[in-house]
């Protein structure tokens, strides 16, 4: 079993499972904020290498033979899950580019100069790697977090 | 892409000659600080990709405490186990040499030959 299935395993019976993203956010940057501190440069690679698995596992589980059709997939569920607006801005045999809108972790935060969406890198890099059969290289090319109206993803496919 | 493959190859030879020019290194790996294996003598067993992650994790430990106890860059950090030595040795801003030692290495010598091929991996980077 892998661990977005164990994950999925809920009781909450008084609470239910919908939380603001407020919460989700409040997680999310007081453990990356503790974790930079500690790890400096080191928390990118762990946030990133965090975010493949998950691409990776994902990306299994929504795997098609067509790359286009796999993306679509991956898109909606991405959609879906409500973790942002996933759209492929290019790709071809170099590269796979795509934009990340109402980023689940950054959309709407005000300009702090800096790219944090390390994860989502991650994430978008293991789906590609389900897709090429290969790690590739990824990076965040742009941020809403550092003021550049959305977030974009850019793999490199060779 | 020439020029990629032909640095890679120039690496592996500095790998080589590190481990040719001590008995006590068994094993070295040149890593990117953003977790990607560039090039790697390690032995087969190792999960490079894991290594890749941990050793700039720990290069990052590495260069906060040095930074948070005594107030200066980091040059080494190193791990003794009971089977032997790891060495992490920055190599500019962009990626860090691993070397693994017996138990008994003289780490006097080691460390000469590391900081040698260090400069070396480096001007290779550039």
């Amino acid at each position: 079993m892998g661990l977005i299935e164990e994950v999925a395993k809920t009781n909450r019976p008084v609470l239910g499972n919908d939380i603001p993203i407020l919460v989700f956010r409040v997680f999310r940057h007081f453990s990356a904020g503790y974790v930079e501190e500690v790890l400096g440069r080191g928390a990118a690679v762990v946030f990133q290498n965090g975010g493949r698995d998950l691409g990776r596992e994902a990306g299994t589980m929504l795997w098609k033979p067509d790359p286009e059709e796999y993306l679509r997939e991956v898109c909606q569920f991405v959609r879906d899950s409500r973790i942002g607006i996933l759209q492929p801005r290019e790709l071809n045999d170099k590269v796979l580019v795509v934009d990340l809108d109402e980023c689940i972790t950054c959309a709407g935060m005000s300009n702090i100069g800096k790219r944090i969406c390390q994860f989502e890198v991650g994430f978008v890099a293991g789906v590609a790697e389900v897709l090429i059969k290969r790690k590739p290289k990824a990076y965040e090319t742009k941020c809403n977090a550092n003021g550049e109206g959305t977030c974009q993803v850019t793999v490199e496919l060779i | 892409m020439a020029t990629s493959v032909n640095r890679i190859e120039r690496i592996q030879d500095v790998l080589r000659s590190l481990r040719a020019v001590s008995p006590d290194i068994v094993g070295s790996a040149m890593v990117s600080t953003d977790g990607f294996i560039i090039a790697s003598l390690l032995p087969a067993e190792v999960d490079e990709e894991l290594v890749c992650g941990m050793a700039a994790a720990l290069l990052g430990v590495g260069e906060r405490i040095a930074g948070e106890l005594m107030g200066g860059s980091m040059e080494q950090t190193y791990v003794r186990g009971k089977l032997g030595y790891v060495i992490l040795n920055a190599v500019g801003q962009e990626a860090l040499l691993i070397v693994l030692t017996t138990p008994d290495a003289k780490l006097g010598l080691v460390f000469l030959d590391i900081k040698r091929r260090v400069q070396e991996l480096a001007k290779i980077l550039l």
